[in-house]
């Protein structure tokens, strides 16, 4: 507002005028963005150590690497999703409009009825081949990842014989009572 | 026109050090770091909700240490926490602060004679600036402790201003 008051009098309201206010806007939010990047970089302490400087991980020693991979097939449930959803967000206002400007359309709307239908098939029909393509190669299925990782099933029961082992060790251990009480 | 400069006639001007503008906007706005330990965490979410507002005193809990200026020891403070609770206080920048809310963080509380897994007194790990007494303090004494603590950060009689003064001398 201030650079407006400024230069108002000199400058013609032309379109220039209004570039020049966008320019000044924009010199004026660099000049303060690293104005205040560097004067609080001037006032603020600064005493790094390593303690400091680890990975926040909500005060838990930070372990593993952040590169981890992960797995592809989430971006295909994603992509899947998406298909879904899409067709839900855009079907409901295709079928609101159709009623709504129909009503106003003359002579029964018949090329209206026509254009609608025509596109709501279209727009369906291209989802329905993604749709068919995600069927076909399986993305549906989310039963047989298990069996793809070759991977013995578990019956949940820890066989006896480690119980026995664990007993064994423990016969021949004499603990030491912890009396914290006096 | 009813400004200050009228009430105080000093032309609208005033001068000041700018250590004391640094402690003055340091002491306006104690950014807590959020994380509640036992009960005296209810009574300090209780004391950030509208009804008692800390708001209104700048205190406004962020979810990193790196934008916290205090630390609210709200609870128990166990020997499994107590790792975390360090390095938490180390992840913060300087000036820090900490605040221990409520008897289990000043000297264990309830746990003090024969809870084995219980830190006797926060103190312990990390230095304390200010203590609530209560079990668990109600939220008026938590705002009691961030006004004493305001005190004491104008005053520069921290443990975190006085070491600043430790390594400059």
């Amino acid at each position: 507002m201030m650079y407006y008051l400024l230069f108002q009098n000199i400058l013609l309201a032309t379109e220039q005028t209004a570039f020049l206010h966008i320019f000044l806007t924009i010199v004026g939010v660099i000049i303060l963005t690293i104005g205040g990047a560097w004067v609080s970089a001037w006032l603020r302490s600064h005493k790094p150590y390593a303690e400091k400087l680890t990975t926040y991980e909500s005060g838990v020693e930070p372990t593993g690497n952040a590169w981890a991979p992960v797995n592809s097939r989430l971006y295909v449930i994603g992509l899947v999703f998406i298909l879904f959803e899409l067709e839900t967000i855009l079907l409901f206002p295709w079928a609101t409009i159709w009623i709504a400007e129909g009503s106003q359309q003359m002579a029964g709307g018949g090329a209206w009825n026509l254009y609608m239908a025509i596109s709501g098939t279209f727009f369906i029909l291209v989802l329905g081949i993604g749709l068919i393509y995600a069927i076909v190669k399986g993305h549906l299925v989310y039963s047989h990842v298990i069996d793809n990782l070759n991977q013995s099933s578990v019956n949940g029961k820890v066989p006896l014989s480690y119980y026995e082992k664990i007993n064994e060790q423990y016969a021949s251990h004499n603990p030491t009572i912890h009396n914290n009480i006096d | 026109m009813h400004t200050i400069s009228n009430k105080t006639g000093e032309g609208g001007v005033v001068m000041a050090a700018l250590e004391d503008l640094l402690n003055w906007a340091e002491r306006s706005s104690l950014w807590p770091i959020t994380f509640g330990l036992a009960c005296c965490a209810i009574e300090m979410m209780g004391a950030y909700a509208s009804h008692y507002d800390l708001d209104r005193l700048g205190v406004i809990p962020r979810n990193s240490p790196r934008q916290a200026d205090v630390m609210i020891v709200s609870g128990t403070v166990t020997f499994k926490m107590a790792d975390s609770i360090r390095r938490l206080y180390d992840q913060m920048p300087e000036p820090r602060y900490v605040i221990s809310m409520g008897s289990c963080a000043n000297c264990g509380g309830p746990y003090w004679q024969h809870g084995y897994h219980v830190v006797k007194g926060v103190d312990r790990i990390i230095p304390v600036d200010v203590y609530v007494p209560g079990c668990p303090p109600r939220p008026e004494a938590l705002i009691g402790g961030i006004l004493k603590l305001q005190e004491k950060i104008k005053a520069k009689l921290t443990h975190s201003q006085l070491q600043q003064e430790k390594s400059r001398a």
